[in-house]
């Protein structure tokens, strides 16, 4: 089990912790190692002192030069130790202030994680990075410093006071009679530090969640042209952060410029009183140096405690504020105490439940509901109704306030988040899909339900027909092909070459005339419009680093030759119209990915030539430099006249291209032979995706019943050579992008469902789960549900369509929090109630 | 915008000129800022179907709008006995607008009865052009508002005429 990992951890909450639980946490060892080499360095910080009063008093009075090396001789050695000793020090305390903050960030995190969802409604999502980033550095120090500061410099401090009092008791007593005076009067000045600490504390929280909160909705602020307001609230939090700040570090520094006034007082002391006793004969003049160093090498010791002091301070106010942000009650725990996790008989009841806010408002309203294991029971009724918070309490996703829910005679406030996971699987009507591939997205219920290390180890991770399975079910199975099919095959994978290669042969054979309209196949006489403007000059697959697309402006063959062929010009031209072009529909607005499908240029690039169209505005193409001339053919290789509607390709400069194929491929088979494997019909393309590999040409995207009766051809190709589970395995490797953003909502509505499906929990939840699907694949998707998951999983269905709902059971009509119909569908239906009404609109 | 090309062909529009031109005359579009209708004509992906080609099909929420521009498609209604031509709608007839902006079954099917090309608008597209205007489903709720409210004076100038019956139940949907 995944959460077992946590057993251990499920002592103290850390936001109960306290900050200094923190010094000896999992450090024991290395602060034990740190007293141990910090006692030694004391130890050996005195014996300089001793050296000194001894070369005075011996080696220089008594004119001795071998004692005066010896002494020297020691006194270097002790210092070469001290600094050794004070680096190790340094490094063992990184190690534990390093590691005490990291332990922190974890245990606050996974915290978070378990924080009820009413919680993040009211944070915004800035204020948890802040903590978890920014607040914690400093608590973390503390946790470094906690043994090593106070040790240090007290016991520094102790010796060398004990020292001095041996030598001469009275001027010890005088020269150390400014620390009571600096201990009474820095912590008043501390107190102001922090008041202005908890406040900057506040300040800089608001005004990070100011900044989340304007970015999030820039496009409210620019539609409306609300920059005045924004920037006024904006100035306004700098201002009283930078006020507060101000303040801050005045009384910081005051604490400093007290320390240092003192500090400085102390040679005065020592001066006066110490040269009198000299001048009287009562103190050596060796002891009398023996205190002016000691003076000197106090500072240090009390510089790092007055430093400390402050840290500790600033730790525990950011700790405890932190803490006392997150320190919410989590209503579940993770995993059970003291008994295995259930595996519940799945009959669901549901007696007199009700949801009330803080404000008073019933959203579940004494909610009644029986469910028998294995039967699908669907919730319908108006937005607002309360059937998705009730689907969502049943999940434990929500907490109800009073009432019963159980599933199998177990009150679902009562069981463990490890219960829960264990026994429903969850699909919401905006699933978040991952960052990774489709294989990672569709193994994650999965992997959290048997643990990460299980699956990664392959003790029990699914099997490919497992995967395949659920695919099919969700419908997932032909958008998964088709990601297969437009993925390239790295020149490792060699294997699939030849079954591909024959796949084309026997796609030409049967569908070659079939498909002729809709396909541009590659012919070395045609320019191909679904190709870009450099595949169409190359016409074959680059070998040599030198002629991958990338690098073709860099490469001095290639631009010669597109000087010889006279397609400079015109390229640079048609650069410029595609970068003018984008720019003017795209500048001033937030840049997403979905907007640079259609142009050549990359997200990444924008900003670039944005730069660039504003520099060549006025110029002509003979004016521009090298570099804009070298970004302009770029875009004019990238160019697809098929795929980016956005400029026109002349039909003069087509035949130039086709023209220039020609010369390229002389003088390339002149010069480098082996630089390009030109297409053919024999051999597999590597610069193309599997699917334009079987074509041996490139789809025409633009009728979209071609594009289905190619898929269908290809389908049955695959299905022929058996080809289509390793096609099924490449497509699952597609990278979903950031919150999936390379699929469409239907397609991970779909991911999501395979992924429960996959999970195969005994009571499934599904949330208004296939409202983003299409008629087809929804009717598919209730048809796997009544076929293959009725009797199995007990299902719970938030459903908008009604024509679905025939499928069911039972139908529970809501309407303000309240179940006012329950029946079959026919029974439903013969009432004429709320639920037929519906129905009635609907139809 | 200028090409810098010279030569003959040149002048000629891109697909994306020519869709900006296309929905500057659409009166949905009209009143909206030229950097909006520059993102749909952008965003929007040219589709051809040929003659008996399904553009849309009842009962699917396809998510998609279709602005016509050449061709000539039937817009039939199927129940359980037969299917009821409704109407035609030939070039620059503009479709299911309302679909971008929720989710909302087709109730109709479009078939072209002859090659047909047709400016096909995503939900995804459009939810996408809000993020940068949010201001646009107000507008266009309100260019809805104005057509539901045409078409009922219609009905009631029909029904006031001939008082049928079976119009009656109709009447009033401007009160939504």
């Amino acid at each position: 089990m995944a959460l077992k990992k946590e057993k251990d951890k499920q002592q103290i909450p850390i936001v109960k912790k306290t900050l200094t639980s923190w010094v000896f946490e999992g450090n024991l060892k290395l602060q034990l190692a740190l007293v141990a080499v910090i006692l030694l360095t004391v130890a050996i910080r005195v014996v300089p002192l001793e050296m000194q009063r001894k070369i005075v008093n011996e080696a220089i009075n008594l004119r001795k030069v071998d004692l005066l090396i010896s002494y020297c001789g020691i006194y270097l050695a002790a210092v070469v130790l001290a600094s050794v000793l004070k680096l190790l020090i340094n490094i063992i305390q990184t190690r534990i202030s390093q590691r005490a903050t990291a332990e922190m960030r974890k245990q606050l995190y996974h915290h978070i994680l378990n924080m009820p969802l009413n919680f993040f409604r009211n944070t915004q999502p800035g204020t948890v990075v802040n903590s978890l980033i920014n607040e914690l550095t400093i608590p973390g120090n503390f946790v470094g410093m906690a043994v090593a500061a106070p040790l240090t410099n007290i016991v520094t401090l102790l010796a060398f006071f004990g020292y001095l009092l041996i030598l001469n008791p009275a001027l010890a007593i005088i020269s150390f009679s400014i620390y009571p005076v600096m201990l009474y009067v820095i912590p008043l000045l501390q107190k102001r530090v922090n008041r202005d600490n908890k406040r900057r504390v506040n300040a800089s929280r608001n005004l990070s969640s100011n900044i989340v909160e304007s970015v999030s909705g820039i496009h409210e602020v620019q539609a409306n042209g609300a920059f005045d307001i924004e920037n006024n609230k904006f100035d306004t939090q700098v201002d009283k952060l930078m006020r507060i700040r101000i303040k801050w570090s005045i009384f910081k520094f005051a604490i400093k410029v007290v320390s240092n006034f003192f500090i400085n007082l102390g040679p005065f002391l020592i001066f006066i009183l110490g040269g009198f006793l000299a001048i009287k004969g009562q103190l050596e003049l060796g002891a009398l140096v023996a205190f002016l160093s000691a003076q000197e090498k106090l500072y240090d010791p009390w510089k790092e405690l007055i430093e400390f002091y402050q840290v500790y301070q600033d730790g525990s106010i950011n700790y405890r504020k932190t803490m006392k942000y997150f320190d919410v009650d989590i209503p579940n725990e993770l995993i059970p105490r003291d008994r295995d996790i259930y595996e519940l008989d799945v009959a669901i009841s549901v007696e007199n439940m009700s949801l009330e806010t803080e404000e008073g408002i019933k959203l579940l309203d004494g909610v009644s509901l029986e469910v028998e294991p294995g039967e699908h029971i669907a919730l319908v009724g108006f937005s607002g109704s309360g059937k998705s918070t009730l689907a969502l309490c049943l999940a434990q996703l929500y907490s109800y306030t009073s009432g019963n829910a159980t599933i199998g005679d177990k009150e679902i406030s009562d069981l463990t988040k490890a219960d829960i996971t264990k026994n429903i699987g969850l699909v919401s009507q905006a699933p978040f899909i991952f960052d990774g591939t489709i294989r990672e997205n569709l193994m994650y219920s999965y992997t959290a339900l048997h643990g990460e290390t299980c699956v990664l180890d392959g003790e029990c991770e699914p099997e490919l027909d497992d995967l395949v399975h659920v695919l099919q079910q969700s419908g997932l199975f032909v958008d998964v092909l088709r990601f297969g099919l437009n993925a390239m095959v790295e020149s490792s994978s060699e294997e699939f070459v030849p079954v591909i290669i024959k796949m084309r042969e026997t796609f030409q054979k049967e569908y070659g005339d079939t498909v002729e309209d809709w396909v541009e196949f590659f012919d070395e006489n045609k320019f191909l419009n679904y190709a870009t403007i450099a595949d169409n000059i190359i016409f074959g697959a680059p070998v040599a680093d030198e002629f991958r697309n990338q690098n073709l402006v860099k490469s001095d063959f290639f631009l010669k030759f597109l000087d010889d062929a006279d397609l400079t010009r015109p390229m640079l031209s048609l650069g410029r119209e595609i970068a003018e072009q984008t720019v003017d529909i795209l500048k001033n607005i937030a840049h997403d990915k979905h907007f640079f499908e259609q142009s050549p240029i990359e997200l990444e690039e924008f900003e670039m030539y944005e730069d660039l169209v504003r520099e060549i505005k006025d110029k002509n193409l003979h004016q521009i430099n090298k570099q804009q001339t070298m970004h302009l053919l770029e875009l004019a290789l990238r160019f697809s006249p098929g795929r980016h509607r956005i400029a026109v390709i002349p039909n003069l400069l087509s035949k130039m291209v086709i023209e220039g194929r020609y010369m390229f491929r002389e003088r390339i088979l002149q010069d480098d032979p082996n630089a390009i494997a030109f297409f053919r019909n024999d051999q597999y393309i590597h610069s193309q995706t599997i699917s334009n590999n079987i074509l041996f040409g490139i789809v025409k995207e633009s009728n979209p019943a071609a594009m289905e009766k190619i898929n269908q051809f290809m389908v049955a190709l695959l299905i022929g050579e058996d080809f289509l589970e390793k096609m099924i395995e490449i497509g699952m490797d597609y990278q979903v992008g950031t919150k999936g953003n390379n699929l469409s909502g239907g397609q991970r509505q779909k991911l999501a469902i395979a992924r429960t499906f996959l999970k195969s929990p005994p009571v499934m939840i599904l949330d208004e789960a296939t409202s983003a699907l299409d008629n087809n694949s929804q009717k598919r998707i209730q048809n796997v549900l009544s076929r293959h998951w009725k009797g199995r999983s007990t299902l719970i269905a938030v459903v908008h369509r009604l024509d679905i709902v025939k499928e069911y059971d039972k139908v529970a009509f809501l309407k303000a929090g309240k179940i006012v119909e329950m029946g079959t569908y026919e029974e439903l239906m013969a009432k004429k109630g709320y639920f037929y009404e519906l129905a009635y609109e609907h139809k | 915008m200028n090409s810098h090309m010279n030569t003959n062909d040149a002048d000629m529009p891109s697909e994306f000129t020519a869709n900006l031109n296309a929905f500057r005359q659409i009166e949905f579009f009209s009143g909206m800022p030229i950097e909006v209708i520059k993102l749909f004509a952008y965003l929007c992906k040219r589709q051809t179907y040929k003659t008996g080609d399904l553009i849309f099909q009842q009962g699917d929420d396809d998510g998609c709008s279709y602005y016509i521009l050449s061709g000539n498609t039937k817009l039939v209604f199927k129940n359980e006995e037969k299917e009821h031509f409704i109407r035609e709608y030939g070039a620059e007839h503009f479709l299911s607008i309302m679909s971008l902006m929720s989710p909302m079954l087709k109730q109709f099917s479009l078939v072209a009865q002859e090659d047909t090309v047709c400016l096909v608008m995503t939900r995804e597209s459009f939810s996408k052009v809000v993020d940068q205007f949010p201001d646009i489903p107000l507008r266009m709720t309100q260019a809805i508002g104005n057509r539901v409210l045409v078409s009922e004076k219609k009905a009631i100038a029909e029904f006031e005429a001939k008082e049928k019956a079976n119009l009656k139940n109709l009447l009033g949907i401007s009160l939504l």
